[in-house]
């Protein structure tokens, strides 16, 4: 990492948005409808809402404390042993999701294109090219996200337009889908899927100090929000309930039924690029997000040698799972009960604690 | 240690890129399936044809080279007796010698007999299959479906995956049948019970004139002989469904097969086959599939034909185009559901026969008035034929969806049973716009 | 807890130190921020590693010392904790003896290195330090001095002084004027000549023979005098060298289309004839073996800092033959083994004064007609001078163009072979069916295909530079025919590869930088192997790589996407390119002094028009 740079207001909206938003290219917007039938656009506000709340609170304990971040206030607020094991349970948080993420991804790459190749050749390639992004540093993969932002919001936005066509407005309804409380419900739990939001408390002591971190994690949020709710509508007002909760990978065939007269008819292969590329990012986020918290844990210095085994561990991790559908209904099961505990509610438990401890006290000076 | 780290980087690399090179299929390696026919098999529940283009062939004609005419045909048709497409794809291996890819598989066409058993099957397996895109158009062939693709000679393209493109986008001039893409029709038929997928047959009087021509000896197969006369019983059958003959008998009112014509490919495309939950359960012609496109607001233009309002030996013919998007409302009439339709069309007129004088606005209301009669006819009968059918092809269901709260409660309400003894009022409002370079007839 | 920091201080040890120079980069706010509170550097430290060593305290000794000896002093000092007590002193740097050049063994203090007073000891000395009987390029010549009656020695070498200017403005007044044999001047003969009887523009008073040696060489005449251990350095250069040509490699439509030549004096007079501004200056700065650099910035625009590093960097530099910007160019670049070029070589001065008004530094090199200009951005590879030159919308196009093809030369290839190979879905029936075709009776599997029709472009390109200019058409008519024509028609390669290969060298020649096209033909045929082996899953995954890589690298300490990534308060005139009068600062990442380039209001006649109408 290098020494003088700092993330700016810009990079860190950027990595915000496309880790977070990036998991549209998966299988999660199916989630949405088995949650919640054809209302699902209903239960995915409700994840938006309640992820956005966690942050806020996560947030203002932040304002309070410039220059720390969740791992350091962990540990301050908490105790040190009791704030390490927090901290520890976000490592393995990250090993899991990194896993779930690299052989979602790999699978996802199997199935969509490239029906020949052996799923662990994109998943070593895949963790290599997170294995690089690390040892380059936050910044550089925080400005290529920068970098490949527009395209990657053009790749998100024309499949779904374009696809306007096909759009019933009326699959939208029954109002409440499966029923009231299952929309309900099942919408707060399936907050994890923003979990990752959380990475801006992580980060925040390697932000440029003036960087307003509410505001940028609060705007990144709510158009993630809107990317999601977009995906999941188009989805819902195309291919209808009954069929799209059981549709693997919901963004790519929405992309494939676009047709535009003979010659505009193969869009997807372009928004397969773009779609890569930002998954790409997102690995190399979910692996360097990891290491940075082992990392602060254990007070070391320097993370390079420490790239090597966690990626063997990320492939082990990864490896495991039988089937892709296995895969796929653990990275449900876990996003909504684990992901959901340890990236939302408990961050802003510990929020909650910290703020009515720091009450009344004074605001602790920047640790230069 | 960098360089180790390098090194080690790069082996793991190499290793896998090199296992990444084993399964590449080469262009020139793979026989690319342009059309995929189901039929109901003997040995088999299907017998499963497919369309392959050679490239040799084909690729030259486009290239430089013009077509070496060394008599093969650019097409090799095959058909296999088997339980699935994959199946299906391994025999064709079998012979062909190339991996038999269905990338390019642009058009799907099931027999009518098939299809009147179940879709489903055919359907599903279509979906998963990561090779065949949801845009692959689909056409139910009255008679066998392989016999169609093996008549089927298009003369002005040679490619004929651009043909069955160029032929579902027809629909946008003339409004008498439609393009029903795979995942549409999958999805539509999943929601709402019913859904529709142009028909398409061989038009047998124009073939014979051209086997006449060849001076082959007219020899037909059995199967063509038994074809045939069903075709004929067929034609005669449905002139009985569609009640009295009307003395004017515009384009649409014909079935594929029957459109009285000769020369050219000997294949019709017109009208609709309504599936119900998977079954297909009627036809309907060209006028019913008008009907379906401007209720489904996918009608863009036609040409009708009236009879003269004051002389009803004189016809008049118009351009129709859409006016507004259809008002549909369904509501709840205690016993039964209402749905009042409300169609506005705009129409221009294109030709007309001498005798009748149009010379004031009064007598452009006339044909108005002829328009919206005959327009207010087809609508009715279209609809009632659904009803029988209990198949809302239509999606006037869809227009009941907000009356209830949750997904059960929809699925619990049996829709197409509601709707078979619905109410219908249909009004329709022409406008005639204009009238053509000559503002009227002496 | 014990267990704990027993893991701490094992994985504690020191990293390397990152001697990387960074010009700091930022938006205007965090300068102003960083001028007020917070250390411009040293901010990452705060992240893990500092803070809370400080709680550790003097503990450290108890943990295994092994990984605490590598503490820097200065680590030390920036902890307020008691110093470790395992602390090494730091060994004195042992310096290695290396043989030192004779010219260099000369400037030491012993009083033989020095001009001798005698005349003939001079001679003699003169005679073997140039080889006097082998080399016949020194001249001596033998003089009386008109003024005061002794002996004088004119010495020059032969062939690189003006002949003429000797004769004339030198031996004549020498032998010719003053009155005879004033003997009161002898002591003072020296400064005599000098100030009387010299009609020289340049003359310098030198004493030791290492001067004696460089300005000889360097072309000057030296006048010894009988008595004087001094010496009297005349300016007589007379290299010979080109006539100011046109520019042949950045060619423009519309511009200026005079280009450097190989005599920095002139080359720096073309640059001051741009820039008639006080506050250019031209720094001579030692490159190693006699041969010195110019450096030219501009004071007060350029930052200090940038020019103290570009400085301290040519001036630490030793080799034998650095004479070429090429050479200079690899000795000084952040990262040499790169691909991309870290430095702009032009030869055009009007590019080389628009670089010095933005804040950037030029090097001119005697010998070379070409200057390199530092720090750079990647989007400085892709602007042509032409650019500013034209109207925006015409400018922004050219770089659309220039961008696309920058994107074709790197991908097009890669691309075309993974969809032959992996993804035949992607292609339109009709296309594929063209594809298919063609490729029917090629008897080479896809990527042989394109990897030789690659190669033998390469070797066409190659051969096109080397052959002499009078047979030059006929090479690429016959490369066209034989590789275009033969080739299809034998069946050895499919027509629509010919297209993709010709798309893609054309494309590599719209790339206005000659060092970035060479960066094209590499990384293409990474590109085609990664494509044929991961299809278009490995061009991203490439292209991925390439963007991580590319944001990573600096040119003097400036990012190398800059204006983008990081994203920096700049002028558009990125690829897109606003109008001229909206360029009113200098590129934020160069942290210049004077941000400002122009006032607000650049188009005066706007604004009186404004008045006149109210």
């Amino acid at each position: 990492m290098r020494k003088s740079n700092r993330l700016g207001a810009q990079e860190l909206y950027a990595l915000l948005l496309i880790t977070v938003s990036s998991l549209v290219y998966f299988s999660t917007p199916r989630y949405f409808f088995l949650i919640a039938g054809n209302a699902a656009w209903l239960a995915l506000s409700i994840a938006i809402s309640v992820s956005l709340i966690c942050i806020f609170i996560v947030n203002l304990l932040l304002k309070r404390r410039p220059g720390q971040n969740l791992i350091s206030l962990n540990t301050q607020i908490l105790g040190t042993w009791l704030g390490n094991v927090v901290n520890m349970l976000l490592v393995g948080h990250y090993v899991v999701t990194g896993a779930l993420i690299i052989r979602l991804f790999g699978e996802a790459i199997v199935l969509t294109s490239l029906r020949s190749l052996p799923v662990s050749v994109i998943m070593i390639t895949s963790v290599l090219f997170g294995l690089y992004g690390c040892y380059k540093g936050w910044n550089v993969i925080a400005k290529s996200c920068w970098i490949s932002l527009p395209f990657i919001a053009l790749s998100v936005f024309i499949p779904l337009v374009l696809a306007w066509t096909y759009w019933e407005p009326s699959y939208l309804l029954p109002f409440f889908g499966k029923g009231v409380d299952d929309t309900l419900f099942g919408g707060v739990f399936a907050a994890g899927v923003m979990g990752d939001i959380i990475l801006t408390a992580l980060l925040a002591n390697a932000v440029q100090p003036q960087v307003n971190l509410m505001k940028v994690s609060i705007s990144a949020m709510i158009v993630t929000g809107l990317i999601f709710m977009l995906v999941v509508v188009a989805n819902s007002m195309v291919n209808s309930y009954p069929v799209a909760a059981y549709i693997t990978i919901p963004y790519f065939s929405l992309a494939r039924t676009l047709s535009f007269g003979r010659f505009l008819e193969r869009l997807e292969s372009v928004i397969f690029i773009i779609w890569v590329f930002a998954a790409l990012l997102k690995i190399a986020v979910m692996i360097g997000t990891g290491i940075y918290v082992y990392k602060q844990i254990f007070n070391i210095a320097d993370t390079k040698p420490l790239l090597l085994p966690y990626g063997a561990i990320l492939m082990t991790t990864a490896i495991m799972p039988k089937s892709f559908p296995v895969v796929d209904k653990w990275s449900w099961i876990y996003m909504r009960s684990f992901g959901f505990v340890i990236t939302l509610i408990l961050p802003t438990l510990i929020a909650l604690i910290g703020l009515i401890k720091l009450r009344g006290k004074q605001e602790v000076k920047a640790q230069p | 240690m960098k360089g180790r780290f390098a090194l080690l980087t790069l082996l793991l690399l190499g290793v896998n890129l090199l296992s990444g090179c084993a399964g590449i299929g080469e262009i020139d390696e793979t026989a690319f399936v342009f059309t995929i026919t189901f039929d109901k098999g003997e040995k088999a529940p299907y017998q499963i044809g497919t369309r392959i283009p050679v490239p040799r062939l084909l690729g030259r004609i486009q290239g430089q080279l013009a077509f070496s005419g060394d008599g093969q045909e650019p097409y090799i048709n095959t058909q296999v007796q088997t339980h699935s497409l994959a199946e299906a794809l391994v025999m064709t291996q079998l012979f062909t010698g190339r991996e038999v890819s269905l990338d390019h598989a642009r058009t799907i066409i099931i027999s009518e007999d098939l299809a009147r058993e179940s879709i489903e099957d055919v359907c599903q397996p279509l979906l998963r299959g990561l090779e065949i895109r949801g845009t692959t158009l689909l056409y139910i062939s009255r008679g066998n479906a392989f016999r169609f693709i093996n008549e089927n000679k298009p003369l002005l393209e040679v490619n004929t995956s651009k043909f069955i493109e160029l032929v579902s986008r027809e629909q946008n001039v003339h409004g008498l049948t439609t393009a029903m893409p795979l995942n549409l029709f999958y999805s539509t038929l999943a929601t709402e019970g019913a859904a529709v997928i142009p028909l398409a047959a061989i038009n047998e009087t124009v073939l014979a004139a051209a086997k006449a021509k060849e001076r082959e000896p007219t020899a037909l197969t059995k199967d063509e002989q038994a074809d045939r006369e069903a075709k004929a019983e067929m034609s005669e059958e449905q002139a009985e469904e569609t009640g009295e003959k009307p003395p004017l008998r515009s384009v649409g009112s014909y079935l594929p097969g029957s459109i009285p014509r000769s020369g050219g490919n000997p294949i019709d495309f017109i009208g609709l086959a309504v599936f119900r939950n998977d079954k297909m359960v009627g036809v309907l012609d060209g006028n019913s599939a008008l009907v379906y496109n401007m209720l489904r607001n996918n009608f863009h233009r036609t040409i009708i034909s009236v009879k003269m309002p004051r002389h009803p030996d004189e016809t008049v013919s118009l351009l129709l185009y859409k006016g507004r998007p259809p008002r549909i409302r369904v509501e709840d009439a205690g016993t039964r559901y209402k749905i009042s339709v409300e169609l506005v069309i705009d129409c221009d007129m294109e030709t007309v026969s001498t005798g009748d004088r149009i010379r004031s606005v009064e007598s452009l209301r006339d044909l108005e008035t002829a328009v919206e009669k005959q327009l207010q006819q087809w609508v009715e009968t279209t609809i009632s034929m659904t009803q029988e059918w209990g198949a809302d092809i239509f999606g006037f269901g869809n227009r009941l969806r907000s009356a209830f709260l949750t997904w059960d409660e929809w699925t619990r309400f049996n829709w197409s049973e509601a709707y078979k003894h619905a109410e219908v009022s249909v009004v329709i409002t022409a406008n005639l716009r204009r009238t053509g370079l000559i503002i009227g007839t002496y | 807890m014990s267990v704990l920091k027993f893991l701490k201080n094992l994985l504690q040890y020191q990293p390397p130190k990152d001697d990387v120079f960074i010009l700091e980069e930022g938006t205007w706010a965090q300068e102003a921020e960083r001028a007020g509170e917070i250390p411009p550097t040293e901010q990452k430290a705060a992240a893990g590693s500092v803070a809370p060593r400080t709680e550790q305290g003097g503990d450290t000794g108890a943990a295994p010392g092994a990984y605490n000896k590598t503490d820097t002093p200065e680590d030390a000092e920036a902890t307020t904790a008691p110093q470790p007590t395992a602390q090494r002193e730091k060994r004195p740097e042992r310096t290695l003896r290396k043989p030192v050049p004779i010219s260099e063994k000369l400037t030491g203090e012993s009083p033989e290195d020095r001009i001798a007073a005698n005349l003939d000891a001079n001679r003699s000395t003169l005679e073997r330090l140039f080889h006097k009987p082998q080399n016949t390029d020194l001249v001596i010549r033998d003089f009386t001095l008109q003024a005061t009656g002794q002996c004088g020695l004119l010495v020059y070498i032969e062939g690189i002084v003006n002949s003429d200017r000797l004769s004339y403005s030198v031996l004549q007044p020498l032998m010719l004027l003053g009155k005879a044999r004033d003997t009161q001047l002898a002591p003072y003969v020296i400064e005599t000549v000098e100030e009387h009887l010299m009609p020289v523009h340049q003359v310098a008073i030198i004493e030791t023979w290492a001067e004696v040696i460089q300005n000889l060489v360097d072309g000057l005449a030296l006048l010894f005098v009988d008595g004087d251990a001094r010496a009297l350095a005349i300016e007589a250069r007379n290299f010979p060298s080109r006539a100011i040509g046109r520019a042949e490699v950045e060619t423009v439509v519309q511009g200026p289309q005079e280009a450097f030549s190989e005599n920095k004096r002139v080359n720096v007079s073309l640059v001051r004839n741009y820039l008639r501004n006080k506050d250019l200056i031209t720094e001579s700065v030692d490159i190693g073996s006699g041969n010195s650099a110019f450096v030219l910035y501009i004071a007060g625009v350029a930052n200090q800092k940038l020019v103290d590093e570009v400085r301290r960097r040519l001036s630490s530099l030793e080799g034998s033959f650095l004479r070429e910007p090429g050479h200079i160019e690899q000795m000084i670049e952040d990262h040499p083994n790169s691909l991309y070029p870290q430095t702009l070589t032009t030869e055009r001065p009007d590019r080389v004064a628009i670089h010095l008004m933005q804040g950037k530094i030029a090097v001119i090199l005697d010998g070379s007609p070409f200057a390199l200009i530092v720090p750079i951005t990647f989007f400085t590879l892709i602007k042509t001078p032409e650019d500013s030159y034209l109207r925006p919308a015409f400018g922004t196009l050219l770089r659309i163009v220039r961008v696309a093809a920058i994107f074709v030369a790197y991908l097009l290839p890669g691309i075309y072979l993974a969809i032959v190979e992996h993804h035949h879905a992607i292609l339109p029936s009709d296309l594929l069916l063209a594809i298919a075709g063609s490729r029917e009776g090629v008897p080479f599997p896809c990527w042989l295909e394109v990897v030789m029709m690659e190669v033998s472009f390469e070797v066409i390109r190659e051969a096109g530079i080397r052959v002499p200019g009078v047979i030059g058409p006929t090479l690429g008519i016959v490369s066209a025919l034989v590789l275009g024509q033969a080739a299809v028609a034998a069946a050895v390669a499919s027509p629509i590869l010919i297209i993709i290969v010709a798309t893609t060298a054309l494309a590599a020649f719209a790339i206005p930088n000659y060092q970035l096209q060479f960066s094209t033909r590499i990384i293409r045929f990474l590109y085609i192997a990664i494509g044929y082996a991961l299809g278009l899953y490995g061009i991203v995954l490439g292209l991925a790589v390439q963007i991580f890589y590319t944001t990573s690298i600096t040119s003097f300490g400036v990012g190398y996407l800059s204006p983008v990534a990081p994203s920096t308060k700049t002028d558009l005139d990125i690829v897109f390119r606003s109008p001229l009068w909206l360029h009113e600062t200098r590129p934020d990442y160069l942290q210049s002094p004077d941000r400002v380039k122009k006032p607000r209001i650049s188009r005066g006649w706007m604004q009186e028009d404004n008045h006149e109408k109210k």
